[in-house]
């Protein structure tokens, strides 16, 4: 072991305030209370789905034409609507450690897109009807991965 | 045995894992009685410390009974209470024989991934991402201990172990911020950070002869333990941190700021703490150095700034320019704690300050992973856990 080096003369002991508290006034917890106990673990699950909704959001309301065109939707008024709400979701879930509100109102926001596609798929020509199906089967797919990560930090328990 | 075993990016999990063997003559194996959460521990959970690999056992602030000694252990035996620093050094190389521990040259395997992150090897710490050699950690119920004789201090039996369990690091840590500032008598000493560290530096501080210790940070309950002695405190959610100090030392500044916080600096107000964030929330960041920044305008003309906190990569807007033009010294680096935790243990033995002031939780290791989200998150009022395996 190599030779220790003593600390610093000391000036002055520490002011009379920082008394140590006798044993038995000390409350330290031994406990944690249910609602930390149940938090589940993060997810990398909800970081990528944080940043799709930002990505995807700031594409339709910087270009809600272009997504209107490629999605089947005639509606880019709606679209740029639709990107606000995706960018607001991504920094709910990305800004927060507790997520779950902002994978639910993906949640929420999947299903008005479905039913925005549908409108489309309904009023739309074979092209446009073609685009809106494929659109609502990557919305889905994207769905089923909302509902399972916004179920996990809802009702996840300790990983313990 | 249970161990905490770090899955990904805010996954710590409770798990059964194989127990420790000694694979090194000159290491032993504790049963751990008390083992805390570090703040550090926190940027290995939010993943800002890179190099974790799944499977991970975390933990670098243990202590315990030594149940089985390596073959080449000549100061302990079975039986041996003793406090285990995160640092693990060799004793005989350049580094340690100058007391720089946290540098030993020998202990940290993982040579070529350090100097590429580092330019060179730190010593190998517990517990601590492979950076630092990958060394499983002591939040666990057994923990092999390396290079003992050179690492460990014994401690003596009927000492509670939360007495003396923080002298593995956050004692020593706030210990050699302290004396990295330079305090002189009566200088007025800024402290960024009241959690468990920033503690420990308040006290170092005033048991060095600070004249006052003002402390800055926004969780209630922390800037109250802060104020149980005499420091000042500064709510940075409630006043702007530079002009309230400018205000206390008229102008001038503190002549010493220890920066207490490290990479994952809060703040809701300022522009460079919001790109901080949002460049680390989209993964092309690696620090949230706020804290560093306002020490550095705050701090006096040739005045002090260490810096205990923890960071990890490439911090820009780095106000160097105001560091040089106002003469600025800085120093900081990982605890050299097998430095400091024998005449510290003396500072315990005799009364001079009981370092358990801090614990705030006491929780069976089974909740483990609650409490690091706990202890994140600044809910519970929690400070400081202290893990029972």
């Amino acid at each position: 072991m190599a030779t220790l080096t003593a600390p610093r003369a000391v000036a002055r002991d520490l002011p009379p305030e920082y008394a140590p508290v006798p044993s038995d006034q000390k409350r330290v917890k031994t406990t944690l209370p249910q609602e930390y106990r149940d938090q589940p673990a993060d997810t990398p699950l909800a970081t990528f789905l944080g940043l799709f909704s930002l990505g995807l959001g700031l594409w339709e309301v910087l270009a809600p034409r272009d997504v209107a065109h490629r999605t089947g939707t005639p509606y880019p008024a709606l679209v740029r609507g639709y990107g606000l709400r995706e960018v607001a979701a991504g920094l709910m879930i990305l800004g927060s450690r507790r997520p779950a509100a902002g994978l639910w109102a993906r949640v929420a926001g999947d299903a008005l897109d479905l039913a925005a596609l549908a409108a489309a798929y309904a009023e739309g020509n074979a092209d446009q009807r073609r685009k809106a199906a494929e659109t609502a089967a990557a919305v889905l797919g994207v769905t089923a991965l909302d509902v399972v990560c916004a179920r996990q930090h809802t009702f996840a328990h300790s990983t313990c | 045995m249970k161990a905490l075993v770090w899955h990904n990016k805010g996954d710590v999990r409770c798990e059964t894992v194989p127990d420790p063997k000694i694979d090194d003559p000159r290491s032993m194996i504790i049963k751990v009685t008390s083992t805390a959460i570090c703040g550090s521990d926190l940027h290995l959970f939010d993943f800002y410390v890179p190099a974790m690999k799944p499977g991970d056992i975390l933990g670098h602030e243990p202590m315990g009974e030594v149940v089985e000694v390596g073959s080449q252990v000549r100061n302990f035996k079975k039986g041996d209470k003793v406090i285990v620093p995160f640092t693990i050094v060799c004793g005989p190389c350049w580094f340690c024989t100058r007391g720089l521990f946290s540098c030993c040259d020998t202990t940290n395997p993982n040579e070529a991934l350090a100097r590429a992150a580092m330019g060179q090897k730190p010593a190998g710490l517990y517990g601590y991402s492979h950076l630092t050699g990958g060394y499983a950690g002591g939040q666990a119920e057994y923990l092999q201990v390396w290079h003992a004789d050179a690492s460990v201090l014994k401690v003596p039996h009927d000492i509670p172990d939360e007495k003396v369990l923080f002298l593995t690091d956050i004692f020593p840590t706030g210990w050699m911020a302290a004396e990295n500032a330079g305090i002189e008598p009566g200088d007025t000493v800024a402290v960024w950070g009241c959690g468990p560290v920033g503690q420990f530096c308040i006290r170092s501080a005033w048991m060095m002869g600070a004249g006052r210790v003002v402390a800055i940070d926004r969780v209630p309950e922390r800037l109250k333990m802060a104020q149980d002695g005499k420091t000042e405190t500064i709510n940075f959610d409630e006043v702007t941190v530079y002009d309230r100090l400018m205000e206390l030392t008229k102008g001038r500044g503190p002549d010493r700021c220890i920066d207490a916080v490290g990479c994952e600096a809060h703040h809701t107000g300022a522009v460079d703490a919001v790109y901080d964030k949002a460049k680390t929330l989209v993964g092309v960041g690696t620090d949230r150095a706020h804290a560093v920044r306002e020490a550095i305008m705050c701090c006096r003309k040739a005045g002090t700034v260490s810096i205990p906190g923890v960071y990890v990569g490439f911090p820009d807007k780095f106000p160097l320019g105001a560091a040089m033009n106002k003469g600025l010294t800085f120093k900081m680096g990982q605890t050299h704690a097998q430095k400091y935790m024998r005449p510290l243990l003396e500072k315990v033995l005799g009364g001079e300050i009981d370092p358990s002031f801090v614990v705030t939780h006491r929780l069976p290791l089974s909740e483990g992973p609650a409490a690091y989200k706990t202890f994140r998150d600044k809910k519970d009022n929690c400070i400081k856990v202290v893990l029972k395996p």
